[in-house]
């Protein structure tokens, strides 16, 4: 038994195709493995040649879940290489959709994927029929305002189509926002309740030393906008991020790895994001992380969970602020002249850091993207994490060492569609 | 006679991913020939699509499957009489697709009082690729006879 292979050949509860391997030989685990094998969709290359415009919306379609902070993302970038600013009610129109796809991702990957890996269910189906009805339901309920701020602002639910460089096609009446404002006051509660649900779970007590990087912004929780700093002392603009990040091919997974430039791993999404702004989030996001014990330097990556929840609460007392100060803009989107120009952005998507780059030709034509997603950043903290975390339960059975391997992956709440742009479990004992 | 006396049929599927296509040609087809209910297009995540049975007494759900059978079949289920069967729990976002969507509805006691499902076998659901032509044959196949009173 000291000798043997642990391995799932397809993770469940993941978005895309993946899987994992522990190889432990003399009772020490001697590599772990977190491959994604779902095939590369060339979405870079395949960006190459078309217009600046289309890019928001064609790299929406990397992901279903998370189709906003592509287009974050993309437009933010195009706009730097135009050298336009987007400023003011529409800048704020865009943070407004940016909370309803947190609140939509956070609550789907929090209510209906993790957390069964908590309470011991095989996934929302058997926990909603073991007496956990009333927590899925109120999870599905606060989960539609999420949808209704994308439908709002994005046009519709799936893949919004009214962000464009610049803006957006149509911006919404002050008048407008009554019934969505009222299904966010009600949703805030809702969010209350999800934060305890989740802090009532019991957390394995595990942690690590992350270098946790996130945008920072001097007057905002990260999410739009913002220089780019770790916990470890980095803090730069988003323009030298190739001097400081780098991806890499690995021979296991069909997705680049990413890596500081020294080589090492870092934790990018809502762990880095809450530890490195905690002050930025609102009051009552703050006293719901005090009220159920969630310290602020949080290294244990299972509260990621309930650090969700904390965010979600936080993205519907954001979109209620915007919704208020909000007026109408003169225009809804910048005017201005295709150029020759490069452009970089990083975003807050709800998994983590999503840069792009682009590099545009004198008619806007795109000559070179390049994008980075959050769950290849996280590969190798995934990677490192199994092989912290396992190593005292490698005596128990194979079960059991699955399920805390799941675990520990669903934490990352990863998207392998993005990063291929998920899961077998596979542990080797020789 | 009002669209809630007709039944909601929700079309389920990534339009830009082949035949997984059918469901939403199917009800964008309801859309064009003027189908008096309410027709609604998902990309099939269960927890988007439980939330839509609320208040109804009769839903469609209409979604490309792959059980083996001939592409262009078209198979039914009443989601009342059983369990689906697994071909209808594809690899859709996040693992949760119309299987169990009406499964979780089902421990929810959120089914409506009628809930039928139509899956039309595909073949190819590769990113890029267009439907099949016996899979287009299929989907106008289900606007006719959804058309029908």
């Amino acid at each position: 038994m000291n000798d043997k292979v642990i391995k799932v050949d397809m993770l469940a509860r993941v978005e895309g195709e993946g899987a994992f391997k522990v190889v432990v030989r003399d009772g020490e685990i001697v590599g772990t493995e977190f491959r994604i094998f779902e095939p590369p969709r060339f979405f870079e290359a395949f960006l190459q040649g078309r217009d600046h415009m289309e890019a928001p919306d064609i790299t929406a379609r990397i992901c279903g879940i998370c189709p906003v902070a592509y287009q974050m993302s993309s437009v933010h970038a195009m706009e730097m290489a135009l050298g336009i600013t987007v400023d003011g009610p529409l800048r704020d129109l865009r943070r407004l959709l940016y909370c309803g796809e947190w609140i939509e991702s956070h609550i789907l990957h929090a209510a209906m994927l993790h957390a069964p890996d908590f309470l011991g269910y095989a996934g929302a189906i058997e926990m909603a029929n073991d007496g956990h009805g009333d927590a899925v339901k109120l999870a599905l309920e606060y989960k539609k305002a999420g949808n209704a701020i994308v439908t709002f602002v994005g046009g519709r639910e799936i893949h919004p189509i009214n962000v464009r460089v610049g803006g957006f096609y149509k911006v919404p009446r002050k008048t407008d926002f009554a019934p969505l404002r009222e299904q966010l006051l009600k949703a805030r509660d809702l969010a209350e309740k999800f934060v305890d649900w989740t802090a009532s779970f019991t957390f394995p007590d595990k942690e690590r030393d992350y270098t946790m990087v996130s945008l920072s912004h001097p007057d905002e929780y990260p999410m739009n906008e913002g220089r780019v700093v770790s916990s470890k002392g980095l803090d730069i603009d988003v323009t030298d991020w190739p001097a400081h990040f780098r991806e890499e091919h690995v021979a296991h997974s069909n997705a680049l790895q990413g890596f500081m430039v020294d080589g090492s791993s870092y934790l990018c999404g809502p762990v880095p994001r809450f530890n490195n702004a905690y002050d930025l989030l609102s009051d009552r996001a703050k006293a719901a992380a005090e009220r159920v014990g969630l310290p602020r330097d949080n290294r244990n990556p299972y509260r990621s969970i309930t650090v969700r929840a904390i965010e979600g609460l936080y993205a519907v007392d954001e979109a209620l602020r915007i919704i208020d100060a909000y007026e109408e803009p003169d225009a809804p989107f910048v005017a201005y002249e295709p150029r020759a120009g490069v452009g970089m952005a990083a975003t807050e998507a709800p998994r983590g850091l999503l840069f792009h780059r682009y590099e545009l030709n004198d008619d806007g034509s795109i000559k070179t993207a390049l994008i980075v997603p959050p769950t290849s950043q996280n590969q190798p903290s995934i990677e490192e994490d199994l092989q912290s975390f396992i190593g005292d339960i490698l005596d128990q059975p194979d079960e059991d060492i699955l399920l805390l391997c799941e675990q520990t992956i669903r934490n990352y709440d990863p998207c392998i569609s993005c990063a291929t742009h998920f899961l077998e479990l596979d542990i080797d004992r020789g | 006679m009002t669209a809630a006396d007709h039944p909601l049929v929700i079309g389920v599927g990534n339009i830009y991913a082949g035949d997984d296509a059918a469901g939403r040609h199917v009800a964008q087809g309801l859309r064009d020939a003027g189908f008096p209910g309410e027709v609604v297009e998902s990309a099939g995540v269960a927890a988007d699509l439980v939330p839509l049975f609320e208040t109804r007494d009769h839903v469609i759900l209409v979604d490309a499957c792959r059980s083996g059978a001939s592409p262009g079949t078209i198979h039914r289920f009443d989601a009342l009489d059983a369990p689906l069967p697994p071909f209808l729990s594809p690899l859709s976002s996040h693992g949760y697709g119309v299987g169990e969507a009406v499964e979780l509805a089902r421990a929810l006691d959120m089914l409506p009082a009628r809930c039928e499902v139509f899956a039309i076998e595909g073949a190819c659901f590769d990113m890029g690729t267009q439907m099949a032509p016996a899979v287009a044959e299929a989907v106008e196949h289900c606007i006719a006879e959804l058309m029908t009173p």
